[in-house]
């Protein structure tokens, strides 16, 4: 019997790439050999199922479990390359109001004698939905991109999250869409701003990649593919979960050795 | 005419001489207005001051009955009510006879400034050893201390001093009972709004910047700089001060 992790991906701000970074890291992490459940929490708004490919395999659902209708494993819906990458999708034709804190509290806590970890996709907002998420989880990575409204917002997640800090062992930062061209001319937040006015600390830094949009698409997580830059950033956090020291890409360097001398001199 | 509130170091004073005291509406402009100003009022006196003639119309004392009411309502006290020649008419009974003497008579000689606002009452200083993150609000009748930051859109409203011992980059309001001596000191004033008593400033972060650097160097684009600001070689920020001067609030440095 595995007792797991289950770590919520939380951002506040709609868009930032929760569902795309709790689908990347929930593979990454299965590829190494863990036993992994990705969970849709976005109830009414689903999206993981896409992401991960598996929607036509979809036949219950969290509400389901929740509501007794079906066992916790006849709602799994298990990866196609990886059998040990499970997904437990939301239901789309219900809302938010459809499961309650205790309900989810429970669910993940029987989720956690199952696997080693247990990824939860939160929903945009800090509303029932956001509480339920929140509401067994034992770390949470706040997913945030190099803007001014992402990060004021994920500063509300973390004032709300570490007014539960005992339950959390761990709050971490992920920056995602990271332009390193646009941070060198001073156009974008720079991850040193971003972390100054979080301070929370840094577990991953995904650079700005089409090859998301594509992945996204086909339904095959990127950290799967042997990509270079966001499913290679996307590894690294993986491994930095699992207490491995990995040192952070260095993003200039696809910059090129011109630009990264004018930036010098800028 | 809009009902207006005026602070000075006399106290506060709600400002209703241009109002028409017949018209049907001015009860209705006054419960919204003072439900406004609740959010700093509430809890301290203020004054009113009605049009001279006031006793010339009709229903007048029971319309300011009604807005004693409505004051009362939101937790706001009346110290007493004065004519726009400024004798008073009507005064709380509460109100001790000397502090009213002495409103009306500092009304008189301007230039012999005498604090009527009195700070002695002013509870222990709140220390705050965490960041104010997004979303959190600290009201307090007194000063408040942060060793952290204070983050965007979050927020501190203090009858009296500021002090913050890291980035100011929320909104803060010192003196909200308004007491124009109180003031804002941060080590890193990052915000685009401060507000002390009933004065507002609207910042350019750029200057403030500028203001807090011992080497001024070239910089660009607020916000978007301070990485390069902030990589700045030794350069240690100079905190700042925030307070009212002639009616306005300035920012200098603080030594």
């Amino acid at each position: 019997m595995a007792n797991g992790k289950v770590i919520v991906v939380t951002s506040g701000k709609g868009g930032v790439g929760k569902t795309t970074t709790t689908a990347n890291i929930g593979a990454a992490l299965a590829n190494m050999g863990k036993t992994v459940c990705v969970m849709d929490m976005d109830i009414g708004l689903r999206n993981l199922d896409i992401l991960m490919g598996l929607e036509n395999r979809v036949v219950y659902n969290l509400v389901d479990v929740v509501e007794g209708t079906c066992k916790i494993k006849q709602a799994l819906v298990k990866d196609k390359k990886l059998p040990n990458l499970n997904l437990l999708p939301a239901a789309q034709t219900r809302d938010k109001t459809a499961v309650n804190a205790d309900q989810i509290k429970t669910l993940v806590d029987e989720l956690k004698t199952m696997f080693d970890f247990v990824l939860v996709d939160c929903p945009a907002g800090i509303e029932s939905g956001f509480q339920n998420s929140i509401a067994g989880a034992d770390r949470a990575l706040i997913v945030v991109t190099p803007e001014m409204s992402s990060v004021r917002d994920a500063d509300r997640i973390v004032g709300l999250l570490e007014a539960r800090r005992d339950q959390f062992e761990d709050i971490n930062l992920i920056v995602n869409r990271v332009r390193p061209g646009l941070i060198e001319a001073n156009q974008m937040m720079s991850i040193d701003d971003i972390c100054e006015i979080l301070s929370v600390d840094l577990i991953g830094v995904i650079p700005d990649d089409e090859d998301i949009v594509i992945s996204t698409n086909k339904g095959e997580p990127l950290s799967l593919t042997t990509n270079k830059s966001a499913g290679q950033a996307y590894r690294n956090i993986a491994r930095r979960i699992l207490g491995e020291e990995v040192p952070f890409m260095d993003l200039n360097k696809r910059l090129g050795i011109f630009k990264k001398i004018k930036a010098m001199f800028a | 005419m809009p009902i207006t509130l005026k602070q000075n170091k006399k106290g506060t004073f709600l400002d209703l001489s241009g109002e028409d005291f017949s018209s049907q509406d001015l009860l209705k402009d006054f419960s919204i207005f003072t439900s406004d100003a609740s959010k700093f009022l509430a809890g301290s006196s203020v004054s009113l001051i009605v049009p001279e003639n006031i006793n010339e119309t009709e229903n007048s004392f029971s319309i300011i009955d009604e807005m004693k009411k409505e004051l009362n309502l939101n937790n706001i006290s009346i110290k007493s009510i004065l004519s726009s020649d400024e004798t008073p008419i009507l005064r709380a009974q509460q109100t001790p006879p000397a502090l009213q003497e002495e409103i009306i008579s500092n009304q008189q000689d301007q230039s012999q400034e005498k604090e009527i606002i009195d700070t002695s009452y002013l509870p222990e200083t709140l220390y705050i050893e965490a960041n104010l993150r997004s979303g959190q609000l600290v009201r307090y009748p007194g000063n408040v201390f942060v060793l952290g930051d204070v983050n965007p859109s979050a927020e501190i409203i203090a009858s009296g001093d500021i002090i913050i011992w890291g980035s100011l980059r929320g909104v803060v309001h010192a003196g909200a009972n308004g007491d124009r001596n109180s003031k804002i000191i941060a080590m890193d004033f990052a915000t685009g709004q401060i507000r002390i008593a009933d004065e507002m400033l609207s910042l350019d972060k750029n200057k403030l910047r500028e203001l807090a650097r011992p080497q001024s160097k070239s910089f660009a684009f607020g916000l978007i700089a301070s990485k390069n600001s902030s990589d700045d070689s030794g350069s240690t920020k100079i905190p700042l001060v925030a307070k009212i001067r002639n009616n306005e609030i300035i920012i200098a440095r603080y030594f």
